[in-house]
């Protein structure tokens, strides 16, 4: 081993590997869940993109790509944000806005259906 | 509930990757969990959003998520939701330029975004964008969608890095290594490498 490998390699490179593995696992397990989140919303339509996932305690994201009637591609992302005293939502660099009743409620089932697909398989041994 | 899913159950790992993937699994629960219940705590401390569960259907409602967001089209593909007569909400944003928070709790959500620790939010917002961007932008590469689309709203995508900026993420200057009895941050060994190039540059030869 020359000097280079001995100073570029550190201790800690079997633990580096160990936590690249844990990142994919998680990746995995978010990409499966924004799937099935995506397909709460009824049939998605050809050529459209979309998924709803947790993606961390305080955020969910919905993500939705599609190509409208000129053949244009759209891509937007809201995220909403969770506050203690409300939710938020925010697209691409837009600022926050409230959401309103309808928006909320519809939120609200959203997510519980989302929890109820995807806990089981979480909790599965 | 819903059930035309091609992908309800997790695929599953064997071998080593199987402890690992239950590990993660339960990490993954734990926040599905939280973000449920604290959502469901926020929308308790607004009780100006009069959501009703089971007022609709479930997947009905959930359908019109969509509805409220910024597609024209999607009024031809969903069910438009009527306004409900006893809210003074206005309806909903039609697209996502920077539109006044009017929503009956208007008042104290502009207290809240005027705080001062406003700034410390954008920063975390920040944080969450560019994670959300990687993951969009893994499943698009899983995908194997095209990355040059730009995402509308989003910001100009960051530049590319140079060799040193690379080496400083894969290998950043303040992580500790052993090098003999002593610990070096990565930071000290690149200046000793760099000064011992510096210094005498026809020795290069003897460090490979």
């Amino acid at each position: 081993m020359n000097f280079l490998d001995f100073i570029m390699v550190p201790q800690g490179t079997k633990q580096r590997g160990t936590d690249q593995q844990r990142a994919d696992a998680y990746k995995a397990l978010l990409h499966w869940s924004a799937k099935i989140g995506g397909e709460l919303f009824g049939p998605i339509p050809k050529g459209t993109r979309r998924e709803f996932f947790c993606l961390d305690e305080r955020t969910w994201v919905w993500h939705e790509e599609w190509t409208d009637n000129t053949g244009q591609r759209h891509i937007v992302t809201t995220r909403y944000d969770v506050r203690p005293n409300g939710v938020f939502k925010s697209q691409g660099s837009n600022s926050y806005q409230a959401l309103s009743a309808e928006e909320a409620r519809n939120l609200n089932n959203a997510i519980d259906l989302y929890y109820q697909r995807v806990m089981p398989e979480l909790t599965r041994a | 509930m819903n059930t035309h899913n091609t992908q309800s159950h997790l695929p599953e790992a064997r071998g080593r990757g199987r402890e690992m993937e239950l590990e993660q699994r339960q990490i993954f629960a734990r926040v599905v969990a939280a973000a449920w219940a604290n959502t469901k705590q926020a929308f308790s401390a607004t009780p100006d959003l009069h959501y009703a569960e089971g007022t609709v259907g479930h997947q009905a409602a959930a359908h019109n998520i969509l509805a409220t967001q910024t597609r024209p089209e999607a009024a031809h593909t969903y069910e438009p939701v009527p306004v409900p007569a006893e809210t003074t909400a206005p309806a909903p944003v039609a697209r996502q330029e920077d539109a006044p928070v009017e929503s009956a709790n208007a008042a104290y959500i502009n207290a809240l975004l005027e705080q001062p620790e406003a700034d410390a939010l954008a920063l975390q917002e920040q944080a969450k964008t560019e994670a959300v961007q990687r993951v969009i932008d893994a499943y698009r590469a899983d995908a194997g969608l095209p990355m040059d689309i730009p995402m509308e709203g989003a910001a100009a995508p960051a530049p590319e890095l140079t060799p040193m900026q690379r080496a400083e993420q894969e290998f950043p200057s303040n992580e500790m290594y052993l090098v003999g009895d002593n610990e070096v941050s990565m930071g000290d060994i690149r200046d000793a490498v760099s000064g011992a190039f510096d210094a005498a540059p026809q020795q290069e030869d003897e460090l490979v």
